[in-house]
């Protein structure tokens, strides 16, 4: 025999799941959004990378130079097996742009040799015309700088050896940086680090994405309730009221947990299809959470902190969606109380986020830890700066506010407010229920 | 059939016992609801202004009356869903305030306007519910047997309540709300939304189910043919006030008037019944 209190979570999961505006926020969204969005990624990465390798670069060039080093880099067009239709004028330049479907115009202007020949820069001007916003358009653009970039280079390799210098390289560069940070002992390289933190502090926004999503589900379930005037009969059922309430809570925290599982492996799968789509172009520039984790070589309880900060800030989320959520009298009007929580959790991420704790003061450091929702941002901060401590008084203050919102829910539950809904709609209501 | 009983072990609550003469033997009949002087406010409204009646053990008691007259309010009281503001209702004994718990295991509520869990089958809605009383899955299966049978749904019992039609669900409902055989069964227009034949179904079922199982009932409604035949005994409720009480025969012969409906026009001076 299943105890009255697991069949009310039964029952919720198979009500919230076989619902499917649930359905949709808690499968379909990460999905969609993440794994959809990295697979399409990849595919139109690799495919405009592969198209702009397999297009040859194709200018119209107008010299009004006419010089040697304007021949010079009309030859070196063709040795890089690019190819050019020269035009007498901008005008006729871009005619012939459009009706070939050419996307980059360079003019020679006059002087340019000689420009060169007096040891000042010969500039060429090139106008690129937009036919789409698209990574082959960008890809091909970038091709064309890149052709002025190699003949530049090619020139000051053969100047340098007009003057005697063989080693270019390092007459440009004779001193470089080679900076790394050093976190906890450990060196990780300076190019590294930003896509590192990155990675992770994007992470930390999941739990908040998910907090509002749990919230809006715990307030949905309620909502429901009353919508279809189940919960009149709910409330007469033989069980306490608080192990009602801790039932559709516990309901909603799984399912809550599904969804936080599916935006993490769907936002790992779209930071890894990235990765993969970049892998032979540039490498290690960006990180998976998983890889960001191995890089920061974070201890189990580094781990556990995050872990249960995020825990928390979902528990909270929901007991306050179902709080709230109670005191709405259809879905509409109690997923609309959800605002109150969305719109803090959001401001105070924002704040958090983009804050820096350590030049803070210590007092102003643990008032912010003492936020709500403060603690999945905070957790990863006080990693950062080496004060783990802040993270658990978040933690605790995340646990304060959730039994607070508990022990508010299972009052509401008790009270007869719970049916006749919030303050304002009372009188309304009321009188609706007493024309019966 | 009665019996003397030592009546201080058999209700050591304070219940309300009426001891009457039945053909010269002492006649004791249990009441299962007391309800004395109810008042509750919604603010300026007076919804109850202190309404008192009792009900037996295996009785079908009837509470009528015109729209806002606190009919829906006095059950919601007896289903423990709001609280008085002054005055006392008792189930088997048992606070509805104070003892809430204890109540709720003893009754089963239908509501004028219940749903039913639209995603979920009616098989497993009533799976649901019956696991809050029964105590094995035995028990479980005889409950669902019955609430199939009650409901008339037939094969449709395995497909999901939102395809039900209104009736449908109000059959469901009324089913779930028997098959768990309460010691007091709280029905809020148990019939609205059925037509006339399920409508006589459901009403003939209620009469089995209070006869055989010994189940009281207490009704709400506006439907006179359906009061005259499920009611032992009727409450015409007016104001927030019970302006008359007795069986349906007695009331007629009272008042001198062929139907329920002309009884409460007398007395409440042609308030007009919904409909």
């Amino acid at each position: 025999m299943k105890s009255k209190f697991l069949n009310i979570v039964i029952k919720e999961l198979k009500d919230l799941l076989r619902d499917p505006r649930i359905l949709v926020m808690s499968v379909i969204i990460p999905v969609i959004m993440f794994i959809g969005l990295g697979a399409m990624f990849q595919v139109t990465v690799k495919k405009g990378i592969e198209e702009v390798r397999r297009i040859e670069v194709s200018v119209v060039l107008v010299d009004l130079d006419k010089g040697d080093y304007a021949e010079a880099f009309k030859k070196f067009i063709k040795m890089v097996n690019a190819s050019y239709v020269e035009a007498p004028s901008l005008n006729e330049a871009m005619k012939i742009a459009l009706e070939k479907g050419v996307l980059s115009v360079i003019v020679i202007p006059e002087g340019f040799s000689k420009n060169i020949s007096n040891m000042k820069p010969g500039v060429l001007k090139i106008y690129h015309l937009i036919s789409e916003v698209s990574f082959t358009a960008t890809g091909l653009r970038g091709k064309v700088e890149a052709l002025v970039n190699r003949f530049s280079r090619t020139l000051s390799q053969s100047i340098a050896l007009a003057h005697g210098i063989t080693n270019l390289n390092f007459i440009v560069k004779p001193v470089v940086s080679d900076a790394s940070i050093m976190f906890r002992g450990r060196s990780i390289p300076l190019q590294l680090w930003g896509s590192l933190t990155g990675s992770f502090m994007a992470t930390a926004w999941i739990p908040l994405i998910v907090v509002i999503f749990a919230a809006s589900m715990a307030a949905t379930s309620i909502g429901v309730e009353k919508e279809e005037k189940t919960l009149e009969v709910l409330l007469t059922l033989p069980i306490s009221r608080f192990k009602l309430a801790l039932s559709k809570f516990i309901g909603t925290m799984i399912i809550a947990i599904i969804q936080s599982i599916a935006y993490v492996a769907g936002y790992t799968y779209y930071m890894y299809s990235i990765f993969k789509s970049f892998e032979s172009e540039a490498s290690g520039a960006l990180f998976s959470p998983f890889q960001a984790l191995r890089w920061l070589a974070l201890s189990i309880s580094d781990l556990a902190l995050i872990g249960l900060a995020i825990f928390l800030t979902i528990l909270l989320g929901a007991s306050l969606g179902l709080l709230l959520g109670s005191f709405g009298t259809d879905v509409r009007s109690s997923t609309s109380m959800v605002q109150f929580v969305a719109m803090p959790a959001f401001i105070i991420g924002m704040i958090l986020a983009y804050m820096d704790l350590s030049i803070m003061p210590e007092t102003t450091r643990y008032t912010l830890a003492l936020l709500p929702f403060s603690s999945p941002i905070m957790s990863i901060k006080s990693i950062f700066i080496n004060e783990p401590i802040l993270g658990w008084v978040s933690c605790l203050a995340s646990t304060c506010y959730t039994i607070v919102a508990i022990y508010g829910m299972s009052r509401m539950f008790s009270s007869e407010r719970l049916l006749i809904g919030r303050i304002k709609a009372r009188r309304k209501t009321l009188l609706a229920f007493r024309s019966r | 059939m009665y019996r003397k009983i030592n009546m201080s072990q058999l209700f050591p609550n304070n219940t309300n016992i009426i001891v009457m003469l039945f053909r010269g033997n002492p006649l004791v009949e249990r009441s299962i609801v007391d309800v004395k002087n109810l008042i509750k406010n919604y603010g300026p409204i007076k919804a109850l202004r202190g309404i008192s009646f009792h009900i037996f053990e295996g009785e079908v008691f009837g509470l009528i009356g015109p729209n806002g007259a606190g009919k829906t309010t006095t059950l919601r009281i007896l289903a423990t869903l709001l609280k008085p503001d002054s005055g006392k209702a008792l189930v088997c004994g048992y606070n509805v305030v104070k003892e809430a718990d204890k109540v709720r295991e003893l009754i089963s509520y239908l509501p004028e306007e219940a749903g039913a869990y639209r995603n979920l089958s009616g098989y497993e809605y009533l799976l649901f519910m019956a696991r809050f009383y029964a105590k094995s899955e035995d028990e479980i299966k005889n409950m669902i047997e019955e609430a199939i049978e009650i409901s008339g749904l037939g094969d449709r019992i395995q497909d999901k309540v939102k395809s039900y039609s209104k009736g449908m669900k109000r059959r469901l409902l009324v089913a779930r709300s028997l098959m768990v055989k309460p010691k007091l069964a709280i029905l809020d227009e148990p019939t609205s939304g059925l037509d006339v034949t399920h409508a006589l179904h459901v009403r003939r079922i209620i009469k089995k189910y209070a006869k055989d199982y010994g189940i009281t009932v207490l009704v709400s409604s506006h439907n006179m043919l359906e009061v005259e035949f499920l009611c032992d005994r009727v409450a015409l409720i007016n104001k927030g006030l019970i302006v008359a009480e007795g069986t349906p025969q007695e009331l007629k012969r009272e008042y001198n008037a062929s139907n329920l409906e002309e009884v409460f026009e007398k007395i409440a001076g042609g308030v007009s019944f919904e409909v």
